[in-house]
């Protein structure tokens, strides 16, 4: 089966050479230079294809112009990219390495991969700054790709092992062509991008939906404060902010007064932004944020072109939104296929009409979807799912810990945080607690607000109580 | 302001940032490691700007990790950014 996305990429690069095509702090490359560094890099992927086999690589770093690289030499080379989110500690990892049967991982020569990799391969700076490493075997045979599957992310499973999902690549086409044309993306777009790139958000908003104009994406790495990104928008004059809502709250406290002088559109998702939030960062900059909804295994769905109030738009094209009292269904050009490591559970969330079951509840309201809540027990935090069996099953790991229950709870800043109250013996602290949390979880998963107690708060049928749970957090901690 | 003082005060912002339940005597049985308390990218942001806020200077969180992994490295970090370079 020819794949899609090589000759997609292939056109679009060379259709707007001269053009910038992405920057970063450290450099920018044209269009007809970046497939000139994709192609040298890919080539250096393609030594290590074994015959019949597609190679599964790994991306495993934050946003930059070589991550980029990284990404179209593996679909030159004829491989599968798996987009690994650079939060992920070495134990999400190392599930995904294991999982998905990668053979080979591009990363920082910095990071912690040491679990899951043989050996540095050589090469000759085709990646930049980043390094290709062998990953090494397991003894269980891993799981077969689905023919049209070019390229995989991930999306939150349960207990520490990220679902796998498979694009193929008709739907990764999709999605930013539907997106370039409904949110009416152009060349002269400069689009600044703070969401990792692994994330459906800057994905499917900002890397080949950039491409297809001949628009500049515009990444950097790092923590997107307010301070930051004004300097990243005033460098680059971007017209277009893709961020989660973290940036948007970082920008309301610091009130920059300069920086947004060429930004038109402002996109936020992944979590749901404050209204106080939206109201005060374009009273400040003058720029509307636009709501989209999207999710994980569907792509973009809907876009808000007003960028006024909490309604998330209208169905982008190609999509087609059911909103029914059980929640909302969805068929879209641009669904992933299944998930390569959770045979069925993908599938058993899409009915016989082809429509996927979200999870989400929601109302359009003349043609404009509003969430009103959500089946799923994920906890949202800044756009990053976590699970809270997960979470308590490592919390009763922790020495002298007897019980506990994780939970989504508001922070002190009237954020949803993961909260976590936990039933210890005598002696035990916060402090050794949330050091157990430290060293077995990466930092978004460790609970935010946590609370020692002599036993869990049970209801009439012995069943944590939510509600006693909430309102043990508004009270004092006793020693 | 003192080495001393800026410390304190990055100290009381740092609990601040957090979620709610981070109490300075944690932080201090934690040796003041941000790391070891699991402090949140989250609650870097909030404490980035704050920091930026109150004592007047441009942090860039791009910087390498470790400036970012105790309360001393951020108090060194703020020092050597210039206090009151970039309010």
């Amino acid at each position: 089966m020819r794949a899609v996305l090589p000759d997609v990429f292939t056109d679009v690069l060379a259709r707007h050479g001269d053009r910038v095509a992405v920057t970063d702090a450290d450099g920018s490359l044209r269009y007809g230079e970046l497939a000139a560094r994709a192609r040298a890099a890919a080539d250096g992927l393609a030594r290590y294809t074994v015959p019949g086999e597609r190679l599964r690589v790994g991306l495993y770093a934050t946003n930059s112009v070589d991550y980029v690289v990284g990404y179209l030499a593996a679909l030159f080379a004829g491989a599968v990219p798996f987009l690994a989110d650079s939060a992920f500690g070495s134990f999400e990892l190392s599930r995904i390495a294991e999982d998905c049967g990668l053979d080979l991982l591009i990363h920082a020569p910095g990071a912690d991969v040491r679990p899951l990799v043989d050996e540095v391969l050589p090469a000759e700076g085709e990646f930049g700054t980043l390094v290709v490493s062998r990953v090494r075997r397991y003894d269980a045979p891993r799981p077969r790709l689905l023919d049209d599957t070019e390229v995989c992310r991930f999306t939150s499973g349960s207990t520490g092992r990220p679902n796998c999902i498979e694009f193929s690549g008709s739907a990764v086409a999709a999605a930013a062509a539907n997106w370039a044309k409904g949110t009416g993306l152009s060349a002269e777009d400069r689009i600044a991008c703070l969401a990792a790139l692994s994330n459906g958000l800057a994905f499917n908003t900002s890397l080949l939906a950039a491409f297809l104009p001949g628009a500049s994406l515009h990444l950097s790495h790092g923590l997107p404060t307010a301070s930051r990104i004004v300097r990243l928008l005033e460098s680059t004059a971007a017209t277009r902010l893709v961020a989660f809502p973290a940036l948007y709250e970082s920008i309301v406290r610091r009130a920059p007064k300069d920086g947004f002088g060429a930004v038109r559109t402002a996109i936020s998702s992944g979590a749901p932004l404050r209204e106080s939030v939206r109201e005060e960062f374009t009273r400040l900059t003058g720029v509307p944020i636009h709501n989209y909804y999207g999710v994980a295994e569907t792509g973009p769905l809907t876009y808000a072109p007003e960028g006024a109030g909490s309604g998330l738009g209208a169905p982008l094209p190609g999509v087609h939104l059911l909103v029914e009292e059980e929640g909302i269904r969805v068929r879209s050009e641009s669904m992933g296929s299944r998930y390569l490591n959770a045979p069925g559970v993908f599938e058993e969330r899409v009915d016989h009409e082809g429509f996927y079951h979200t999870g989400d509840q929601g109302q359009l309201h003349d043609d404009v979807l509003h969430l009103t809540g959500r089946t799923s027990r994920l906890v949202n935090v800044g756009g990053r799912k976590i699970d809270p069996i997960e979470i308590a099953e490592v919390l009763r790991a922790a020495s002298g810990v007897l019980d506990a229950v994780a939970f989504e709870a508001e922070n002190q800043h009237g954020e949803p945080t993961l909260a976590a109250v936990v039933a210890v013996e005598p002696g035990v602290t916060a402090q050794s607690v949330r050091a157990h949390c430290a060293a077995t979880l990466p930092s978004f998963k460790v609970p935010g607000i946590l609370r020692l107690v002599d036993t869990i708060p049970v209801n009439s049928i012995g069943k944590p109580s939510v509600e006693r749970l909430r309102r043990l957090l508004g009270e004092p901690q006793s020693n | 302001m003192d080495n001393s003082s800026l410390r304190t005060k990055i100290i009381d912002l740092a609990v601040a940032a957090g979620d709610g339940s981070l109490s300075v005597d944690e932080l201090a049985g934690a040796n003041y490691s941000l790391r070891d308390v699991g402090y949140s990218s989250l609650s870097y942001m909030r404490l980035i700007d704050s920091i930026e806020n109150e004592v007047g200077v441009y942090l860039d969180p791009e910087a390498a990790i470790e400036h970012y992994e105790t309360i001393d490295s951020v108090t060194a970090l703020v020092i050597a950014s210039g206090i009151g370079a970039d309010a």
